[in-house]
């Protein structure tokens, strides 16, 4: 029975949506997009010396790759763990047949494997180890490096398939697994940014010189991470219905109804973020945005390097609104037809959006606060200026945006891989948003002026907010009966 | 095949949303189950095909307990929602692996199919299209098929009425009945459609809350019963 499984799994992927002719354009275009980037890392794969030895004379390059390869890793577990699927998902429709569920298991976890986060990374290992490694080290140590590699592929793969399992869409669990992160950045950070490096060198070194005994702790370390994922699969193939969940801690938001209209709005809006697993799982993702944005700003070397500091400056108070902000109307398309013969003034409906996206934009600005006086203190004008900047301008930019999407979002349903409702043009529409004041803040160079001409433009567009509202419930009232039109059909 | 349940339960939070304390479906039994929304009928199918862990109790099927035994699938069909469908594949090669699965050979399959070919009403065979792309009743047509494709001795459906055409709701009661008085296949049929379910079934259960009511063989006074138990006191009141 093992044959049909594996033909299913590879139908699936050949016959996924992406494939089918309704968005050919758009998948041809993302299709040469990433042929671009694996070409881009085999090429940085066959020169990766040369590069080097070129940019950082005197730089041994094999130690630098070996230094940076887990804390590489372990960045990538955040993209993995927004764009991997849980391997019980598949196993639904065979559940009721007359197949052994621990071979359904193993199944699930043998086919996870086929995930893109396990294919790309190869098209920089193998040219490197090819052209770089084997000339040196020969054959068996360079066989083992590159086995090592993998081992550490799978270790990340199985650690992600766990904690997908164990976090599912559950915020308290996710807040735990964060806090862990952010725990292990700080102690890093405390004994010098060294010891994450050292290990990882260590290690990679190891399968050079000593490479049985490093292949054997990485070894080990994937049998067990399969057998903790297998055995967590095996208990979880009782699906479960929604009553199945703990008792529901979607908060009443008692007292945004007592703030009137637009806070009754704004509770509806949290209700639907809390219970819908799509909306609340690309919530998920904003913070895991604003994590990795946080990192990145505190560990860039310094000031000097403007666009990189200006960009996650930009991403750590807007990841919260930034993507959720893009559908503001599609995330009610169901019931869009519900507000509109409701007694809701569309001023009044974008306002509600407007202080919600705001909110955000305040509220994760204000957690990183604390976060960058602890660690870089100097970064601190760059945060606040790109803060208020966000919550002025690019809010009310991003809900504009929202009143030119034409496609209702199904709420149920995982918001990883998938597409429903989305296109290419929504990132599109992102990039000028976002690069416009991150090159022009950092062409200006990140000086005091700069920074305080970038927060007086959002300051003067916050208070405009009233003008914001009159244009936005303008033409949503113009694109009402398209936009419902248009959440009807799709 | 016979089922049974044994101070069977399933809570949520604490709140029992089945509770059977003896239930006997016996052997060539067609065994209707009724209910308000929510009543636990759906419940007890899932705990019955094993899909859900009973809080209490068990289920067995031919005296085996079907959440440590599987020799009970071989001989079950069930379709309960698209959960059962794989979605990617189309009608022909579901059934295909359905059929596989059940140990029958390729064309067996197309000859089992042939039999269908009326229920089908030339809607799902040969479209070339996938499960996900047919319709809300052409999809439960492919779940109902693929459940009674090897004649199983035990056929387990819920709301198999629900979303289909009338002609269809007609062919497959007439299939059921044929099923459970020609070959003795034990039926077990949740369904809101007190008409249907009283032609089908030879014993009806009122579920209300988790708990079974009434218990009735089906005479011609069951739907008239069963009409009367469900009509809302206050429902005459609405204008």
């Amino acid at each position: 029975m093992r044959g049909p499984l594996l033909r299913h799994h590879l139908k699936s992927i050949l016959r996924a949506p992406i494939w089918s002719g309704k968005q050919l354009l758009t998948n041809l275009l993302v299709g040469l997009f990433v042929l671009y980037l694996l070409a881009n890392l085999t090429v940085v794969g066959l020169l990766f010396d040369y590069v080097i030895e070129e940019s950082m004379p005197g730089t041994d390059p094999q130690a630098l790759l070996n230094r940076a390869l887990l804390p590489v890793f372990l960045v990538l577990l955040v993209v993995r763990y927004l764009l991997q699927a849980s391997p019980e998902l598949r196993l639904r429709p065979y559940l009721h047949l007359p197949l052994s569920r621990p071979r359904l298991a193993h199944y699930a976890q043998l086919t996870s494997l086929t995930s893109t986060q396990n294919l790309y990374p190869l098209f920089f290992f193998l040219p490197y180890a090819g052209a770089n490694l084997l000339p040196s080290y020969g054959p068996v140590a360079t066989g083992s490096w590159l086995v090592g590699v993998l081992l550490v592929l799978l270790i990340s793969h199985y650690t992600v398939v766990l904690l997908r399992m164990y976090v599912g869409v559950r915020l308290g669990r996710f807040a735990l697994v964060l806090a862990a992160g952010t725990l292990l950045f700080v102690a890093d950070r405390f004994v010098g940014g060294q010891w994450l490096p050292a290990f990882s060198e260590a290690t990679f070194s190891g399968l050079l010189t000593q490479p049985a005994l490093a292949l054997i702790v990485l070894g080990l370390g994937v049998a067990g991470l399969y057998g903790a994922a297998y055995r967590l699969t095996l208990q979880r193939l009782y699906p479960e219905t929604d009553r199945g969940l703990p008792a529901p801690t979607a908060p009443r938001f008692q007292a945004l109804e007592r703030l009137g209209l637009e806070g009754a709005l704004i509770s509806n809006e949290l209700r639907l973020i809390t219970r819908n697993r799509r909306p609340r799982q690309m919530v998920l993702s904003s913070v895991l945005l604003f994590a990795l944005g946080l990192y990145m700003m505190l560990a860039s070397a310094s000031a000097e390097v403007s666009f990189n500091l200006a960009i996650w400056a930009f991403l750590i108070s807007a990841a919260g609104f930034l993507n959720y902000g893009q559908f503001m109307f599609s995330w009610e398309g169901a019931h869009f037809d519900a507000l509109l013969s409701r007694a809701i003034p569309p001023e009044r409906l974008i306002r509600s959006k407007l202080y919600l996206l705001c909110a955000t934009c305040v509220l994760f600005g204000g957690i990183a606060v604390p976060v960058v006086l602890l660690v870089e203190p100097s970064y601190l004008n760059v945060l606040l200026a790109m803060a208020v900047y966000n919550a002025g301008l690019t809010v009310p930019l991003v809900l504009l945006m929202a009143t030119f999407n034409n496609k209702a979002v199904q709420l149920g349903g995982s918001s990883l891989l998938n597409y429903q409702g989305t296109g290419l043009h929504h990132f599109v529409w992102i990039l000028p948003i976002m690069l416009i004041p991150t090159i022009v803040l950092a062409m200006l160079g990140l000086s005091g002026l700069a920074l305080l001409g970038l927060a007086a433009f959002g300051l003067v567009s916050l208070l405009a907010y009233p003008m914001w509202t009159r244009f936005l419930a303008q033409r949503l009232r113009a694109r009402r009966h398209l936009m419902a039109a248009s959440f009807r059909s799709s | 095949m016979r089922i049974d349940a044994h101070e069977l339960q399933k809570r949520y939070h604490g709140e029992p949303v089945l509770d059977l304390p003896q239930l006997a479906i016996p052997a060539g039994d067609a065994f209707g189950l009724v209910g308000n929304n929510g009543a636990g009928k759906t419940t007890f199918l899932r705990l019955a095909l094993d899909l859900l862990k009973p809080s209490q109790g068990h289920v067995e099927i031919d005296g085996a307990r079907v959440a440590t035994t599987t020799a009970w699938k071989a001989r079950t069909g069930a379709y309960l929602d698209p959960s059962f469908l794989i979605d990617y594949l189309t009608p022909e090669e579901f059934f295909d692996f359905t059929g596989q699965v059940y140990g029958l050979a390729h064309a067996e399959v197309t000859v089992a199919l042939e039999r269908f070919a009326p229920f089908f009403n030339g809607e799902v065979l040969g479209q070339k299209r996938y499960l996900r792309d047919l319709s809300m009743g052409n999809r439960k047509k492919v779940g109902i098929v693929a459940a009674l494709l090897h004649d199983p001795d035990l056929v387990i459906l819920d709301e198999p009425f629900a979303n289909l055409d009338p002609s269809t709701q007609i062919r497959l009661k007439s299939l059921l009945r044929q099923l459970n008085e020609r070959r003795g296949t034990t039926l077990i049929v949740s369904s809101h459609d007190l008409n249907h379910v009283t032609e089908v079934c030879g014993r009806i259960a009122v579920l209300e809350r988790g708990r079974i009511v009434q218990d009735l063989a089906t005479s011609e006074a069951t739907l008239t019963d069963l009409e009367r138990y469900f009509t809302v006191e206050d429902a005459a009141d609405l204008p």
